[in-house]
């Protein structure tokens, strides 16, 4: 027992831990201020800043960590080239590969979570308890931290809990920048000792991925109770409310945050585009640019188009699977809700299942991933490493959760009358749903469906344990183009994930439903 | 120095267009340490007008001034700040920070003032005493009936001793007996204090009892203004008649 705590594991267990923190501290750094600006103020150009500043949430991180290898690598990124050419000879500028580069680049992509989760309690804060402070002398700053920030302590911790949680769990980003530092972290150790092959390893990656679990099932546990204390703070009537005039403040504050948004956002994917252009990695220059990249990914790069095959199959399919489970789900609970079924067993199915999938997404991807190796290994005639179906199990696992909090939530919304009525005129349960329940949460559907279509699209984590030579996926292609270092084809593939996030952003409308 | 409140020329509008405004061309003086009421249906433009007064609107075009104090102007392009504006403001649903005591809830306006402790604790005291909710002091507002947070509410806005007190429908949560308690508490405390008082209601029992005179609105324009009495006997038009029956 015990037999992995080694120097090694400790040294792993302390930069997780660094980074735990460091990422703690610059994600709200990054994310309060910002999410009060966009939420409070008469800042320029508010609906795009809510609209784009939280992107990365939606590209895969490791997409990020490659296009910051891009420009701040040492000996080739493009802003040290660009640095040496006015200042031949010199050092390099910045360095991405150590602790303090992977803790930015970590935030850069995780402060979504702590700006969603912050922006939505701003937006449940009943706005009087903020003016009724402004009445009574206190300037923008001073009730920000003494009315606002008090008030919403429980919901930003529960945030930083999450953060917690979903730094303990990346493994792209620590992969990527850690490892060629030698900082290595508990996910990308796991991931060292399975591909070692040996029963020994095997044996201890087992070990630390039930200490992990623990600590998360402790962590999520934490959480929720956390949740349960916030003040309830949501006024019954719908005031009018005002946002704070940022005065001759307003324009400096606004390209600031055009600023911040551009250097954490814009310049890595920007970046990445531009890579995928270059002849030699690194050379800007009009002669070096070409399409060559594109055409050879496009029309000779072997495995490409199985890797998109594979991909595409496995999201839609476990993209159909986990709405099911969703609408099945949201139908029950809104049934127990408004009194149609009263079965205990029923009662307390729904949310027995809603915490087991809250555990599992919270789960770092890596240990999920060996979990289900272990299962599916003890099952007889189960061809562990050459089936797709094992990739589709290992994303219905991850992100059913989304799903559920996208559907569950709008259902609850509607009114049981609308239904009662259709049951008075005969119609059967199918009908119901089909005439009913489909029509009214469609929009609710779509968006469902985008939210955990892109991440199983583009997955990484987990395939890269579960791959095997006939289901090698998006994500893990890419990966091997940069591990082997071409660079070129890297940045295609990553430019056209990119690509089809943004474009399907772009064309995914405001909520529009009836609820 | 004078302290009456002169409103001119106010437009608000939520669009851009002046057409749509929801105060029209609004010209209004309240001498200081009246009593006036704003009486008229959800949707008249009484809220808004006193959130504009107190700084959480901004109007479109017009001006407010308090004596020489420019709260807005729009030609000057004044807009003066919620919180120098030195005012209270109580709130339909009391606005009471959940996360404080009623004693902190009240000493806030001092604290931010950064009165010294001694002092703060004095005059919340007093003021406490007076208003009868000096045992609540280590209570937080939810652990209180609906009567006792209105006082605190009140309590809350006279602290600081303001020249101009706000109310947006501050009875309309209470039920009837508390509702009369409450009208003769507000009705005592301006008499005592001298403070000018803005009474946004749409309930003529309330106008009639607090006020000296009202100001009736119909859609973003003023209908009648004018005494209670006057009211009562010339109503100006059927839509007030409408409004006083009630």
């Amino acid at each position: 027992m015990f037999s992995f705590v080694d120097s090694f594991f400790i040294s792993a267990l302390k930069n997780t831990l660094i980074l735990i923190l460091g990422t703690i501290v610059l994600s709200s750094i990054i994310a309060l201020p910002s999410a009060w600006l966009i939420e409070r103020t008469n800042l320029y150009g508010k609906k795009y800043f809510d609209k784009f500043f939280t992107l990365p949430y939606a590209i895969p991180s490791y997409l990020i960590a490659i296009a910051w290898i891009f420009m701040a690598n040492p000996s080739v990124g493009l802003i040290n080239l660009i640095f040496r050419q006015f200042f031949p000879g010199s050092e390099s500028f910045i360095d991405i590969y150590n602790i303090w580069g992977l803790i930015f680049i970590e935030s850069s992509v995780i402060f979504p979570i702590l700006f969603l989760s912050f922006q939505a309690s701003l937006k449940s804060l009943d706005p009087s308890l903020e003016e009724a402070s402004r009445i009574h002398g206190a300037g923008p700053l001073k009730t920000f931290f003494t009315i606002t920030l008090p008030l919403l302590k429980n919901s930003i911790n529960s945030g930083l809990l999450s953060i917690a949680l979903a730094v303990l769990a990346s493994f792209g980003v620590p992969l990527l920048i850690g490892a060629p530092a030698r900082i290595h972290v508990i996910t990308t150790v796991i991931y060292g000792l399975v591909k070692d092959g040996s029963d020994d390893s095997f044996n201890k990656a087992l070990q630390i991925s039930i200490l992990l679990s623990l600590v998360t099932l402790i962590l999520v546990l934490g959480s929720l109770l956390i949740k349960k204390r916030q003040f309830s703070l949501v006024s019954g009537k719908s005031t009018q409310s005002s946002r704070i005039d940022l005065g001759s403040w307003r324009l400096p504050v606004s390209l600031g945050l055009l600023l911040l948004w551009g250097g954490l956002i814009f310049l890595p994917i920007i970046m990445t585009f531009l890579s995928s252009f270059l002849k030699q990695p690194g050379l800007l220059s009009w002669s070096n640019l070409s399409l060559d990249a594109w055409k050879y990914v496009y029309s000779q790069l072997p495995g490409f188009y199985s890797a998109i095959f594979v991909s595409l199959q496995a999201a839609l399919l476990s993209a159909f699977i986990m709405m099911s489970i969703a609408l099945g789900l949201s139908l029950l609970n809104w049934s127990v809700e408004n009194k149609k079924v009263q079965h205990p067993f029923v009662k307390t199915l729904v949310p027995t299942l809603e915490s087991f999938f809250l555990f599992t997404y919270s789960l770092p991807g890596t240990v999920l991933a060996l979990l289900l190796i272990i299962l599916f290994t003890s099952i007889p005639d189960f061809g562990v490493r050459d089936a797709l179906p094992i990739l589709v199990i290992a994303y219905v696992t991850k992100y059913t959760l989304l799903a559920i909090k996208v559907l569950s939530p709008q259902a609850l919304m509607i009114d049981k009358s609308l239904i009662e009525s259709a049951t008075l005129l005969g119609a059967s349960k199918l009908t119901k749903i089909n005439t009913i329940w489909l029509p009214l949460l469609k929009s609710s559907l779509i968006a469902c469906f985008i939210i955990v279509f892109m991440p199983t699209l583009s997955e990484l984590t987990m395939s890269i344990l579960l791959y095997g030579p006939e289901s090698e996926s998006l994500g893990v292609t890419l990966f091997t183009l940069q591990e082997y270092a071409d660079r070129s084809s890297a940045a295609v593939v990553a430019s056209s994930i990119i690509f089809f996030v943004v474009l399907i952003k772009l064309l995914q409308k405001e909520e529009n439903s009836y609820t | 120095m004078s302290g009456h409140i002169n409103i001119s020329k106010l437009y608000k509008s939520f669009t851009p267009k002046l057409e749509d405004s929801i105060i029209k061309n609004l010209n209004v003086t309240i001498l200081e340490s009246s009593f006036v009421s704003l009486l008229g249906p959800s949707g008249c433009g009484k809220t808004t007008l006193l959130r504009c007064l107190a700084g959480l609107a901004h109007p479109t075009a017009g001006q407010i001034t308090q004596g020489s104090t420019v709260f807005f102007d729009s030609q000057k392009n004044v807009k003066l700040n919620p919180e120098k504006r030195n005012l209270g403001f109580v709130f339909q649903n009391y606005a009471l920070w959940p996360h404080m005591t009623v004693f902190e809830n009240i000493a806030y306006p001092l604290k931010i003032k950064k009165v010294d402790k001694l002092t703060i604790e004095n005059k919340v005291q007093e003021l406490t005493q007076k208003m009868d909710i000096d045992h609540l002091h280590l209570r937080l507002p939810k652990e209180i009936s609906g009567g006792q947070q209105q006082r605190v509410a009140l309590a809350r806005s006279l602290v600081t001793k303001p020249k101009l007190l706000l109310l947006d429908e501050p009875l309309s949560n209470l039920d009837a007996s508390l509702r009369d308690n409450m009208r003769k508490e507000i009705k005592k405390i301006q008499k005592e204090t001298g403070i000018t008082c803005i009474l946004v209601t749409h309930d003529w029992k309330d106008a009639s009892s607090l006020s000296d005179r009202v100001i009736i609105l119909n859609k973003g324009s003023i209908e009648q203004d004018d005494s209670v009495q006057n009211i009562e006997q010339n109503p100006a038009t059927d839509f007030v008649k409408s409004l006083i029956v009630k």
